[in-house]
Order: structure tokens, then sequence, then C-alpha cells
């Protein structure tokens, strides 16, 4: 064993996870070697000091302001006032759409490396259609539109956009990333789209765009998710932020817009080798 | 067992029993303080900041789908909030404003203790944090975890959501760091 090696036991060793035959030659470098001995000399002073450290007293008032707390967010009238102030009033017919049930509309990008645009249908505006979040399940198998992007998406690849299905689908607890992707994969080989559509490195993040919302209350949906403390916040642009969402709470993720009647649409934009532990990068743009 | 106590508690929260939620708090508010304040430094937003931490975990509790998971579902809860808190006070300038000597708490002085052993081991702790502070996340965090949490390398791995593998290599790189930052220390 050399230096370097006895030096990446050291932890395996400290916390007793070594093996006997590793422990033998570990010790019998240290009989040999006094720079590793000094070294695992002051690596076990080093975890001494951090472990030795007390732990502060919790402040008596710690429970009390939770339940401070927990009862001012019981309270309705303060997110009344805030949505009021941040979010501009709807048309009334979106605002009752938005009420019986959330218009979403899933467009899902394709990733070509081969080159941009070769493979893409004709142009033809995004459908989105109102469902109900009680509906029966839809079919993955329905139709899908093929759009070229255009104002606000004008830097995105070209995306497939699949007309009705997602939110009942992906509301669902157990809806994950492949859930999405499977979808997605169906849907753009039954359309016949050529180019590396599958594999690894077709694996879209996610861009949810909540409509109707305000630079401020941009601000406020990311101090809200934020608060919510389930999600790592990235970013404090007034006009995108991103949220690290495991791919298994997408849904829950969603479900948070949905409580604040906030009607929004997903995008999906290519990665590159997506593990399916890493979370999704949901970018939320207004 | 902590953990077995947890669980009976979330289960009793989920039926309705209101006063398992304040037991649950009594039980992880130590940590959950502490590891609060390990990433902001300042007694007031360490306080703020584990509160919101058992906010989130009241409000969230009811989705929880295991609750022998529960401490790795709080400390995966509180490590966000307290990245989040820790990126925004970041942002605004608040540790540059800090000093070392308002990061301590008053002495808390033992019985049978002397005040020269109380303050010499506050400057280490002082330091250490200091060093601490200036680590990387992710070395800090597993710092953090193993070694002032006292987490299992298991429950490390599913706070972070890391293989086990990466959270023992990681972790040996992480206190080789903290060594060699407090070499004039030792």
């Amino acid at each position: 064993m050399d230096c370097e090696h006895i030096r990446s036991l050291f932890t395996a060793c400290q916390d007793r996870e070594i093996s006997p035959p590793d422990l033998l030659a570990f010790e019998a470098h240290l009989a040999a070697c006094p720079h590793c001995a000094r070294e695992w000399q002051d690596f076990r002073k080093t975890l001494r000091l951090l472990q030795e450290m007390r732990p502060l007293p919790v402040p008596s008032d710690l429970l009390p302001g939770i339940h401070e707390k927990l009862g001012q967010r019981r309270g309705k009238t303060r997110l009344q006032e805030l949505l009021q102030r941040f979010f501009p009033p709807l048309p009334t017919t979106a605002a009752s759409l938005a009420a019986a049930a959330l218009a979403v509309m899933v467009l899902i990008k394709t990733h070509d490396v081969s080159g941009p645009e070769t493979s893409v249908l004709a142009p033809s505006a995004p459908i989105a259609r109102v469902e109900p979040l009680d509906a029966q399940e839809p079919s993955l198998t329905m139709p899908v539109s093929v759009g070229q992007p255009a104002g606000d998406d004008a830097g995105f690849l070209p995306y497939a956009a699949i007309s009705r299905p997602p939110f009942p689908f992906l509301l669902k607890r157990e809806a994950t990333e492949s859930d999405l992707l499977a979808a997605w994969h169906d849907q753009v080989a039954a359309m016949g789209i050529e180019g590396p559509l599958g594999g690894p490195s077709s694996a879209p993040d996610i861009v949810v765009k909540v409509h109707h919302l305000s630079p401020e209350g941009m601000d406020w949906l990311h101090r809200r998710i934020d608060r919510e403390g389930r999600w790592q916040t990235r970013g404090d642009s007034r006009d995108r932020f991103l949220v690290l969402v495991d791919p298994g709470e997408l849904s829950a993720f969603y479900e948070l817009l949905q409580r604040q009647h906030l009607p929004f649409s997903v995008h999906s934009s290519p990665v590159f080798e997506r593990d399916a532990r890493k979370p999704l990068l949901v970018s939320v743009r207004p | 067992m902590l953990k077995d106590e947890a669980a009976e508690l979330v289960k009793a929260f989920r039926q309705g029993d209101a006063q398992a939620f304040n037991r649950l708090v009594a039980l992880y508010q130590g940590k959950v303080y502490n590891l609060a304040y390990s990433y902001v430094k300042d007694q007031e937003e360490a306080r703020d900041l584990a509160q919101d931490i058992f906010v989130t975990v009241y409000r969230s509790l009811p989705g929880l789908k295991d609750p022998a998971k529960f401490s790795s579902w709080l400390y995966q809860t509180a490590i966000n909030h307290c990245r989040n808190r820790y990126r925004r006070l970041q942002r605004r300038g608040f540790f540059e404003t800090q000093s070392l000597d308002d990061e301590e708490s008053p002495l808390q002085l033992a019985s049978g203790e002397s005040l020269e052993k109380n303050i010499e081991e506050q400057q280490t702790a002082s330091i250490l944090r200091a060093e601490l502070a200036k680590m990387p996340e992710a070395e800090k965090e597993i710092l953090i975890l193993r070694d002032l949490q006292g987490l299992s390398y298991e429950e490390i791995s599913e706070t972070l959501q890391v293989p086990l593998g990466t959270v023992k290599s990681k972790l040996n790189r992480a206190r080789l760091a903290l060594k060699q930052r407090l070499r004039h220390l030792l």
C-alpha cells in the first residue's frame, strides 16, 4: 500500500469499516511510515475536535414560534391579499376555466444533435385543451402535434406538443420522469419523426411557464417554493428561476402551482447524461 | 430507539393526535436547530430557519409514505431549507457582516468546569465553525451530517441521495480537507 492509498482508508479505519486484511496492512504501513503516522494522528485529532463540539441549546421559544407560524399560514386573508397583489386578474373566461380545470399543455421539445429542425413537420400552433382534473386517465397513444418554436420559445429546439394528456397522468404520485419519457417516446415514434430521440442523451428537463404572472409574482412564487423547503432553488432572476425536483416529486411540484390557482404549461428541454437519481432541473418562467 | 419513537409519533399524528407533532419537535429540535445554525451561524436566523423547517414538516407529513423513513425525510427537508436560506443570505451579503465574536452562544458553563477550559473550547468551536463555513458545500454538508449530527452512512446516503460508496469516499475527502484547514490548531 502506498501513502495515498493509506490516506484513503483513514475514514474506514476511524469508523471501523475497514476489512481485517486492510487493517493489518494499514497498521504495518503506519509503523513503517512516520509521515502517514503523523497524518493519521492529526486526522483523529481533527475528528475529535469536531465531534466534541457541544450542541447549542435550543431557544425556548422555538416551539411556540412554530405554532405561531402555522397559525399565520392557516389564515387565508394574507394569502388572498398576496394573490390579489401579485397576480393580475384573469379574464373572466380564463378564470372560470382555471377554476373548473387547469389548462395544461405539455410541450416536449425534441433533441436532434444531427442538425437543427431537419425532421420537423409543418409548423402548427400548439394545442391546449382544458382537461378536468378528475378526468379518466387519457390514452397515451393520442395524436401529437409538432410545432416550430416561436415567440418566447424561439431559442428552443423544435417541439412535439402532446395535445391532451399530461396533467392527470403526471399528477399521479407514481408518475416519474421515465413515465414522461416513455409517453414522449411513444408519441414521437408514432409520428415517425427521425432522429436520436431515444437513449439517455435525450431526456428532458422541464420548463414550467406560469401564465399571467408579473415579475413581482415571480418573486413571490420563488419565495413560496423556497419556503416550502421541499426542493432547492437556484438563481434569482426576475424572469426565471430553477428548482431541483426529484423526478418522483414532479407531480407534487405541479400540485403546489395548482393550489395557488396558477395556470401553467410545461415544456421539456434536452439534458445530457441524466441519472435516474438526479433531480430534474425545473426552470420556472412567467 | 429514536427512529422507532418518531415512526410511532408520525402514525399518531396522522391519526389526529395533535400532541404527537409537539413530541416530534421535542425529539428533533436540537438536531434541526444545530443543523440550521451550522449553515447560518446566527442564532436568530437559525431559530427562524428551524421553525420554517418544522412548519414544512407539519404541512408535508401527511404525504410521507413510510413513517419509518421520517428521520431521513426530515433531514432532506431540513437540508433543502438550509441550502436555500444560506444562498439567500449569501446573496444579501449577510455573512460578510458577521464576526467571529457573535457566532457562539453565551457561555454555557457546566458544573465543575473551569471558565478557562470553557472559553478555550468555545474558541476552538468558533474556529472550527468558521473553517467549516469556508468549505465547499458538498464537503461541509457531509461533515455536518456525519460528525456533528451523528448520522449513519446509510442515513446520509438517503438524505443526500447519493450511493453509499460515494458517501464514504466523499466523507474521507472532506475530513482530510478539514484536517488540512485546521493544521495550525493541531
